[in-house]
């Protein structure tokens, strides 16, 4: 943390709205990606973030400063995430009928992002591309626990301790779902492989 | 294989640099006799680094900051509930006011306007008074009306009220099923 930043909680935790604000500026673009990896949409990544931060400011009382504010913040976001994932299933069930074109309508993410194999022959292009949207169901796919311990891990680099306590469960439990995710994630490119080379016979 | 099954979950944490050194040594012995393990730590390597955070952009990022910032500056977009002790302090004042013109109306006239406001909502106030204090009964008869809108409970529901009773019942369903179902459900998933 650094000290500009330890400020910035301080004057926060004190009620000053423009130091939260400035706060929420800086975590903003790492909490919208993770929530929409989480959610799936963008619209629903918008409100849970949302949901999270409001909670966030309502309980920086409680908040000591001890850790950077966005370590802090996680536990709110992952929670408020799985809520979400939650609620939607039980809505789903409920109104199973309701978001059957749901995956026609939503835009997907990750043909929206910055392609790593720019400037490669387009078959690599093309083959990256596909691979990476396989991978991206296959995280879809993936119980929203194992979910949010993999991302937490992958993408913001979360120690074991820091995911466990984040999450509220042991550290054993996210090392088994660490390793489930990955597991399931090197099958679903196993497959993909698999099924381009029967493809190509 | 059951054997490399348990590696699976060491190499997972050693790619992450999550072993300590007694443990990847461990991994690393393993991983020079194992071919699958190898194959597997291979397939770690390739798959893993395809998956990127998706970065939102600036425009996105700022849009969201904004919206969180209207909502934690600026509580004033109250929901309907939370409106309700300001409405009901509003209705509180109509009933007074009209109170008060009804009194008036007996200072004018000398005789008492129908008692109860019920019964001006339902009969129309005599002819003598209206020929005698028309404005006021007009002020009057609109006082009642708002009096009728927001008088606790009316015989039927109308359609809104039996809509926002449907919505938190569900929310009662929806809870209920998450913790007696959906739960476990994970737990199980998770396992």
């Amino acid at each position: 943390m650094t000290p500009d930043e330890r400020d910035l909680i301080a004057a926060a935790v004190a009620g000053d709205e423009t130091a939260f604000g400035e706060l929420v500026k800086r975590s903003m673009p790492r909490a919208l990606a993770f929530a929409r990896q989480m959610t799936g949409s963008q619209e629903d990544a918008e409100d849970v973030v949302q949901e999270a931060y409001v909670k966030a400011y309502r309980s920086l009382s409680g908040f000591r400063g001890d850790s950077g504010f966005y370590t802090w913040f996680y536990r709110l976001l992952a929670n408020a995430c799985l809520d979400h994932l939650r609620k939607a299933a039980v809505m789903n069930k409920l109104l199973f009928f309701r978001r059957e074109n749901k995956d026609e309508d939503e835009r997907d993410p990750v043909e929206d992002a910055p392609d790593p194999n720019a400037g490669s022959s387009p078959e690599a292009l093309v083959m990256g591309k596909e691979l990476k949207k396989a991978l991206n169901r296959a995280l879809m796919a993936l119980p929203g626990r194992q979910r949010a311990v993999f991302l937490l891990k992958h993408n913001e680099g979360l120690k074991i301790s820091e995911i466990a306590l984040a999450l509220g469960i042991s550290e054993g439990a996210v090392k088994s779902h660490l390793s489930r995710a990955v597991a399931s994630l090197s099958t679903s490119m196993k497959d993909y492989r698999g099924g381009r080379n029967e493809a190509l016979r | 294989m059951k054997h490399c099954d348990n590696y699976k979950e060491l190499i997972a944490l050693y790619y992450y640099g999550e072993t300590g050194a007694e443990e990847s040594a461990q991994v690393l012995a393993h991983m020079g006799s194992c071919a699958s393990c190898r194959a597997y730590m291979d397939e770690l390597r390739q798959a893993l680094p395809l998956i990127t955070p998706e970065v939102p952009t600036q425009a996105e990022s700022r849009r969201a900051t904004a919206r969180v910032m209207e909502r934690v500056v600026k509580p004033a977009r109250l929901s309907n509930w939370k409106l309700f002790p300001a409405f009901a302090a509003a209705l509180g004042l109509v009933l007074l006011a009209s109170v008060g013109y009804m009194n008036r109306d007996l200072f004018l006239t000398g005789k008492p306007a129908p008692t109860a406001q019920v019964a001006a909502i339902r009969q129309p106030a005599p002819v003598g008074h209206k020929t005698a204090v028309p404005q006021v009964q007009v002020a009057a008869r609109d006082h009642t009306v708002d009096v009728r809108n927001g008088a606790p409970p009316a015989p039927k529901l109308d359609k809104a009220q039996k809509d926002m009773e449907l919505a938190q019942n569900m929310d009662v369903l929806t809870d209920l099923d998450v913790l007696e179902d959906l739960d476990t459900l994970d737990e199980m998933e998770n396992l």
